[in-house]
């Protein structure tokens, strides 16, 4: 079909153009405003990462940093949350942590939002909410559900191919993947000075523990598990019988040797600490998703998961019930918690211990709300 | 690299603009059209 | 049943698109819009503006590289190497048709194995290979054929291979030990397809019977050749000293080569050229953001979750049937997006079963097709650019054969015992 163009028309295309242009716009900068975390009462000092790392200042990526002191001494414990901002549950239990944890041993430093650039957009092509909301005593909260990316407006644009400073050919893309990216570069892409910078904390803080909290697509084989490095694996061991014992299924995986840049090798190569990575199922990143939509991230109901279990295609049980963020959430924290004990039994010098934190028996009790109030 | 990746956009921008103002079948209009809202977007949101 | 909704979102927007298409005769860019816009009210989602326009940054990177490619090929057009080349190869191989046609082939297929981009290899090796193919006596569409196969048969083949970097990642499998089981899926096939394709229509070549295009090697001298030199040098320093070097990317290693056919060789004006390449260009980039609009409601209104877990939990027979028709199905949105969405799962449904490394080479290798699936058929769509042919499925025709065998054998190398 062919009709004549006239000038009018063009310029009344492109003006149209630019209308859509204008409200699209508008969304995308909405996500640009980090939502607010209200530091709890063992929040001891607010810092960034640039502290550690000064070539991160004025950066896109320069994430804050809480430090969290309990009243007597003991060791240090890392928990970097958001590492992927469509991974909600690592982000939201280093939120919950921030917000209610108080601590009776030793020091906790917590990143919630380990890649803030990643939070401002939303995957092209995947259909994502930028929102999802939290329903709390005092009204609804709302999150950004951001990309497992660092923004193409921040870092841009991306090689055919990425050779990560391990010399692990990626496709392009993983180059805005923080978690591909260790041990970082000073001088490299901004994904890598980001990378860099979380080096810098873990050297210059010297945790005796590291944790990488993450989530992953109910049919991919890591979910529902902890993954160690060789130097982790004994702690990881002894807290998963723990968890046995509570009915969490997280499953023992150990780090690939030969896979280079994520974190749980390469902190455990390149620093004193012992990493830990965590996975819980989740089905609003998933590729056999139905609808995508904000009531997916919470309560973590679709039907073509529910089929996919019937079929035995998922690595994690799955009813009618769905996968709710309050369970993952508890299963994070739980797992950190009896991670955390078992190395303080061992260790009584470097201990850290919770006094209160929401686990799972207080999550299963109350929900996720209560804890995400915003006060303490 | 940005910058010069962000001076490329722009200048296909206005090649995609001229192009369809001058052009005279309505669907490549409408092509130009939709072309151009992501090469407008990205060139200015670009940091 | 709980899937209606889907179903018939899904039946609405194929629908949509093929009414716009062939009967209302809608380019496939706009076709594509109006069914994302049906399917998206269809499905419940209203008029999601913010969906509509994130969809058209899913391929702007390739946005970019294909208008920037399309500069270049324009440049070096206008500045009389791409006629030059042709004319040079054809007098120095003249008396050996057979070798010509192999040694093209595999040059045809070089920028594809060091980009990993079907796309770049059709635009630049290809379009110097296209002019001689042609003088030798090979019809325009099968050379169309030709250079479209080797475009992504380069792309499976290594050091550079997308496709299968997706595929590992998505089951933490490292990109190594990938070279041999590549070389054995794309080698064999590079050449069974140029010789099944051209050997029938070679002949002596008789330089007084065929309109050699023009050389104009006599005003420019070896000069004339630098576009193209500049070229080759800055690919294969992005790719081979990737983490050394900071990398360029495709499209300003387009403009830097494109610039440099200003100095050298025949005199042409830049902004006319530039918008002349950006207006040939149009069609295709216009396809890419309608595509990517289309996925982005496929995706919203779970539309594209119907289709790939129908398509995945399949028992093993049916599996394969699938792996050989939905792959490439699924990759006419492009190779990449098809090993991501289907390649991964069938990647997980086969662990434990095969040789992971050889299995994940063959996904790529009939991923690696769905350039060639009509409605974007990117690698078809820029052979026809490239031989000058204005329907693409006059060229994409030529493909079936070769894409039905690159299936059989992409499912071998699955099932093959070692």
């Amino acid at each position: 079909m062919k009709f004549k163009g006239t000038k009018y028309s063009a310029i009344g295309l492109l003006s149209l153009s630019l209308l859509l242009s204008f409200f699209a716009g508008r969304s995308f900068l909405e996500m640009r405003n980090p939502k607010p975390i209200f530091a709890g009462p063992d929040v001891k000092e607010v810092k960034h990462l640039s502290d550690y790392a000064p070539v991160l200042a004025g950066t896109p990526e320069d994430p804050r940093v809480y430090v969290m002191e309990g009243e007597q001494k003991g060791g240090t414990v890392f928990i970097l949350g958001g590492t992927h901002p469509n991974e909600p549950a690592g982000f939201l239990s280093a939120v919950t942590i921030v917000e209610n944890a108080t601590l009776e041993r030793g020091r906790l430093i917590v990143i919630p939002r380990a890649n803030p650039s990643g939070f401002t957009h939303t995957q092209p092509l995947e259909g994502s909410p930028q929102f999802f909301s939290v329903k709390t005593p005092k009204g609804t909260r709302s999150f950004r559900f951001g990309s497992r990316r660092t923004n193409p407006i921040h870092q841009w644009p991306d090689p055919n191919v990425y050779v990560n400073k391990e010399g692990q050919k990626l496709a392009g893309f993983e180059i805005r993947n923080l978690n591909r990216s260790y041990p970082g570069d000073k001088r490299g892409y901004l994904t890598e000075k980001l990378a860099y910078g979380i080096m810098e904390l873990i050297r210059k803080e010297k945790p005796q523990i590291s944790f990488d909290l993450h989530e992953s697509s109910p049919e991919y084989p890591v979910t529902n598990a902890i993954v160690a490095h060789e130097k982790s694996m004994e702690l990881a061991t002894m807290a998963k019988l723990n968890l046995d014992l509570l009915d969490i299924d997280m499953k023992l995986e150990s780090s690939p040797a030969n896979l280079r840049g994520i974190s749980h090798r390469e902190w455990g190569e390149r620093t004193t600490t012992n990493p830990i990575l965590l996975e819980t199922p989740n089905p609003s990143q998933g590729r056999l998703r139905g609808e995508t939509t904000a009531d997916l991230i919470v309560e973590g109901k679709d039907k073509y998961y529910l089929s996919a279990a019937n079929k035995g295609l998922l690595f994690t049980d799955y009813t009618e019930k769905g996968l709710p963020l309050e369970l993952r959430v508890a299963q994070h924290l739980q797992t950190v918690e009896e991670i955390l004990s078992v190395f303080s039994s061992s260790n009584p010098e470097k201990a850290v211990s919770f006094k209160k934190i929401p686990d799972l028996s207080k999550l299963n009790e109350k929900g996720l709300g209560p804890f995400l109030t915003g006060i303490n | 690299m940005q910058i010069v990746y962000r001076i490329i956009t722009i200048a296909l921008t206005i090649l995609v603009v001229r192009n369809t103002v001058e052009e005279e079948d309505l669907s490549r209009q409408a092509i130009g059209a939709l072309v151009f809202i992501p090469l407008l977007l990205r060139s200015l949101m670009i940091k | 049943m709980a899937s209606q909704l889907e179903l018939i979102t899904f039946l609405s927007m194929v629908s949509v698109f093929v009414v716009s298409a062939m009967l209302v005769k809608l380019p496939v860019s706009l076709s594509l819009v109006s069914a994302s816009v049906v399917g998206a009210l269809v499905g419940g989602t209203g008029f999601p503006i913010r969906h509509f326009v994130e969809g058209t940054f899913g391929y702007l990177d390739t946005v970019l590289v294909i208008a920037t490619a399309m500069i270049f090929m324009k440049s070096i057009q206008h500045s009389g190497l791409l006629s030059t080349m042709a004319n040079q190869i054809i007098r120095s191989f003249r008396n050996q048709p057979l070798f010509l046609l192999i040694v093209l082939t595999f040059f045809a297929m070089f920028p594809g194995m060091i980009t990993g981009s079907s796309t770049v290899a059709v635009l630049t090796a290809g379009a110097i290979v296209a002019p001689v193919l042609i003088n030798i006596g090979i019809p325009r569409n099968t050379t169309g054929a030709i250079i479209a196969l080797a475009g992504i048969l380069g792309m499976i083949a290594p050091p550079v291979n997308i496709p299968a970097m997706i595929i590992g990642g998505g089951v933490d499998m490292p990109y190594i030990g990938f070279s041999l089981p590549l070389i054995l899926a794309t080698l064999p096939l590079a050449v069974l397809f140029s010789l099944g394709l051209g050997y029938k229509h070679l002949g002596k070549i008789e330089l007084n019977k065929i309109e050699l295009p023009k050389s104009h090697y006599e005003d420019c001298g070896l000069t004339l050749y630098i576009p193209f030199i500049v070229l080759i040098v800055l690919l294969v320093v992005e790719q081979g000293f990737t983490g050394i070097v900071p990398s360029l990317g495709m499209p300003l290693i387009f403009i830097i080569s494109a610039s440099t056919a200003l100095v050298f060789g025949k005199k042409f004006e830049v902004w006319k050229t530039a918008r002349r390449a950006v207006d040939e260009a149009l069609p295709i980039i216009g396809i890419l953001a309608g595509v990517g609009i289309f996925i982005q409601i496929m995706t919203l209104t779970g539309v594209r979750g119907f289709v790939v877990s129908g398509l995945t939990g399949l028992p093993s027979g049916l599996l394969f049937l699938s792996i050989g028709i939905s792959m490439p199905i699924f990759g006419a949105v492009s190779a990449y997006g098809s090993a991501s969405i289907l390649g991964v799962p069938f990647m997980l449904a086969l662990l434990g079963t095969t040789d992971q490394i050889l299995a994940a080479s063959a996904l790529s290798l009939i991923a690696g097709l769905g350039d060639l699936m009509p409605p974007t058929a990117l690698a078809g769509l820029f052979a026809a650019q490239v031989v000058e042919q204005e329907n693409y499925f006059k060229i994409v025709k030529y493909c079936i054969l070769p894409g039905i065998i690159t299936i059989g054998y992409g499912v071998f190398l699955i099932l093959s015992p070692w």
